[in-house]
């Protein structure tokens, strides 16, 4: 036997952990009040002496290059088309996505995508539904959808997937 | 934020690498995290033949310490650092936990050295772990899910994977427009693969030894499309500990101290989508004709934070042409695609053509510049906040010309329950004078770049 405090057979516990955080928004809530409207908000910054005035989806409240805060701006309601930037095919996704995309009645595999929405300098990234995994690409033409009052689902999650696209 | 020409540091004095040690690497460990850490400083202050006689003479000589762990949520243990500290009875000197994703222990040397170069102290002790293997690697992939933006990418998918593969699509596409066949791509991406896993069957530390074949890769399970499960990374649970030092010191501790000589640290926004256009930083070796119909740089397809802290660290360091004056690197293939961006973005190859660097076999042992002989992330362990100080404890070894001595002998292989391939070949990069680490956080959040020499 080796000499010393050894231990090739280490003892484990379960520690059960369920917790609820009450997440804050912030400065953008409004951004996920009007999702639930079916609106889509952007910021803008329009500070005359900014270096870099750009239109920022998903929203930040201030501008990241002046740091004054920016004003809210309309880009997008149902239909609003945009552009697929990227996309990923997810079979395999992280603990907890599959209860979470069934409240919003969608399945695996899901398709990710970053959008180019018209009026935004940036990406949004976001769920493309009703298109086969085989026929979606980069450029493709896509139309914003938002979460529904349906027999399942009585309100909007408050959350980024209340906000998703299909093909145009 | 704009910037015309990044801020090249100096160091006030020199610093130096002294000398490392590891754990091996597994999915699930016997020992807890402090224990793990004793285990690997042992290896640093022990096995290195330091020129101090035994521990208690080598503890007076530090007087700080650095700690890197990435997520409390792991292990589940807030305040790590003085759970490790006091379990090698450090108090009462200082210390420091530094916590930058999968950087946080390339950024633990950062601070190290910021330490000594500044003169504050002589010798600093750096250690890293993680301990992955309390949750589901479900649960764990949701956990790194967490370092991406909670409020607008987390809930899609809650997977790095899904977030490098997003950049992967786009990648893909663009090489295509340039002529270069997916098939083409898709056998670079599996040869990262092939090369990582079968170093690291030379590697005692090593989590994931194999060999296999490019058609495995290519057709292991798709996690997410593109990418499959062997193009993702390993869930480690290991430590590394390295000790740095003043020049002074350093040569009073070892015979064969490396300069670190070169020190950048990078960054950009969390979310991919929310990187602007700018034109691309040039590393030394490159002109303004090279990219000039580059619009979208750095987009989906590169990484302006290894850019930059390339850019900082080789310009401090003297280096002319990455692929001509290192010998080797230790780069962070979390996944194969970031492994060929990287390559670009560190220099080894010219934006859109990352793929030769392995193709052509600049990346192997004998190439050009070879290239995470360790095994890296694929192949050797990804226990994140230990990763980043595995690679410059690899490198370090290698300029030292101790990768022999710490792989080589069968008793190592033996410490770790394993038996020494009959197949082992020595790894040790003949007359290495020069290397690079690289640590990356994020879809290229946070990356640091560090440069080593013999002196």
């Amino acid at each position: 036997m080796k000499k010393g405090v050894i231990t090739t057979n280490p003892l484990r516990i379960r520690i059960p952990r369920t917790v609820e955080h009450v997440h804050n928004y912030g400065k953008i809530s409004r951004y996920f009040r009007e999702l639930a409207q079916h609106r889509v908000l952007a910021t803008s910054c329009v500070n005359p002496k900014c270096l870099r005035p750009k239109t920022y989806l998903p929203p930040r409240a201030d501008c990241p290059e002046c740091w004054e805060p920016m004003e809210w701006k309309l880009v997008g309601s149902d239909g609003t088309k945009g552009k697929i930037a990227t996309f990923s095919v997810v079979h395999y996704p992280g603990a907890g996505y599959e209860e979470d995309i069934k409240r919003v009645g969608s399945k695996l595999p899901s398709i990710i995508v970053y959008v180019e929405f018209p009026g935004a300098d940036t990406k949004i990234m976001s769920r493309l539904e009703n298109c086969d995994p085989k026929n979606v690409f980069i450029g493709m033409e896509v139309e914003a959808r938002f979460w529904k009052n349906t027999a399942i689902r009585q309100r909007a999650t408050h959350t980024c997937l209340d906000l998703y696209f299909v093909p145009a | 934020m704009l910037i015309e020409k990044p801020h090249v540091g100096k160091l006030a004095r020199p610093v130096y690498f002294v000398a490392g040690g590891m754990t091996d690497f597994r999915k699930r460990h016997e020992m807890k995290a402090e224990e793990l850490i004793l285990q690997a400083t042992r290896m640093a202050v022990l096995e290195n033949h330091l020129k101090v006689d035994g521990v208690a003479k080598f503890k007076k000589r530090v007087s700080f310490g650095v700690y890197g762990q990435f997520a409390d949520h792991f292990s589940d243990q807030l305040l790590f650092a003085a759970k490790a500290h006091d379990y090698l009875g450090w108090e009462p000197i200082g210390n420091i936990e530094i916590k930058t994703g999968g950087a946080t222990g390339g950024s633990a040397i950062v601070a190290a050295v910021m330490a000594v170069a500044s003169g504050l102290h002589d010798v600093v002790f750096v250690a890293g772990c993680e301990i992955m293997d309390e949750v589901s690697t479900r649960q764990g992939n949701n956990y790194i899910a967490h370092a991406a933006c909670k409020d607008f990418e987390w809930r899609h998918s809650r997977s790095y994977t899904n977030y490098y593969n997003l950049m992967a699509t786009d990648y893909m596409k663009l090489q295509k427009d340039r002529g270069f066949s997916k098939e083409l791509l898709r056998t670079a991406l599996s040869r990262v693969s092939v090369k990582n896993h079968h170093y690291a069957k030379f590697n005692p530390f090593a989590q994931a030894p194999a060999d296999y074949s490019e058609e495995e890769v290519a057709n292991s399970m798709p996690v997410t499309e593109p990418l499959r499960i062997l193009d993702c990374c390993l869930m480690s649970v290991g430590a590394a500990v390295c000790i740095i030092a003043s020049e002074e010191a350093a040569y009073q501790l070892t015979e064969t101290p490396i300069l670190i000589d070169g020190v950048g640290a990078g960054s950009d926004t969390l979310r991919t989508g929310d990187r602007l256009p700018r034109p691309v930083l040039l590393l030394p070796h490159e002109n303004e004709e090279m990219y000039k119909n580059f619009t979208n740089w750095p987009g989906f397809t590169s990484f302006l934070a290894t850019r930059y802290a390339a850019y900082v660290a080789y310009h401090m360091a003297g280096i002319q042409n990455p692929l001509e004056d290192f010998d080797l690197a230790e780069t962070h293939d979390a996944f194969t695609i970031s492994a060929l961006q990287s390559y670009e973005d560190l220099g080894f190859r010219q934006y859109g053509m990352g793929h030769d660097f392995i193709l052509s076999g600049d990346a192997c042992f004998g190439g050009k510049l070879p290239e995470n002989l360790s095994g890296g992330l694929i192949g050797c362990m990804h226990s994140v906040g230990a990763t980043g100080i595995m690679q410059v404890i690899e490198i370090g070894w290698q300029l030292q010309n101790k990768w022999n001595h710490f792989h080589a002998d069968p008793a190592i292989w033996a410490r770790f329950g394993k038996e020494k391939p009959a197949d082992f070949r020595s790894l040790q990069v003949p007359n290495a004078k020069r290397g690079v680490a690289v640590s990356h956080a994020g879809t290229g959040s946070h990356v640091t770049v560090h440069t080593l020499r013999r002196p």
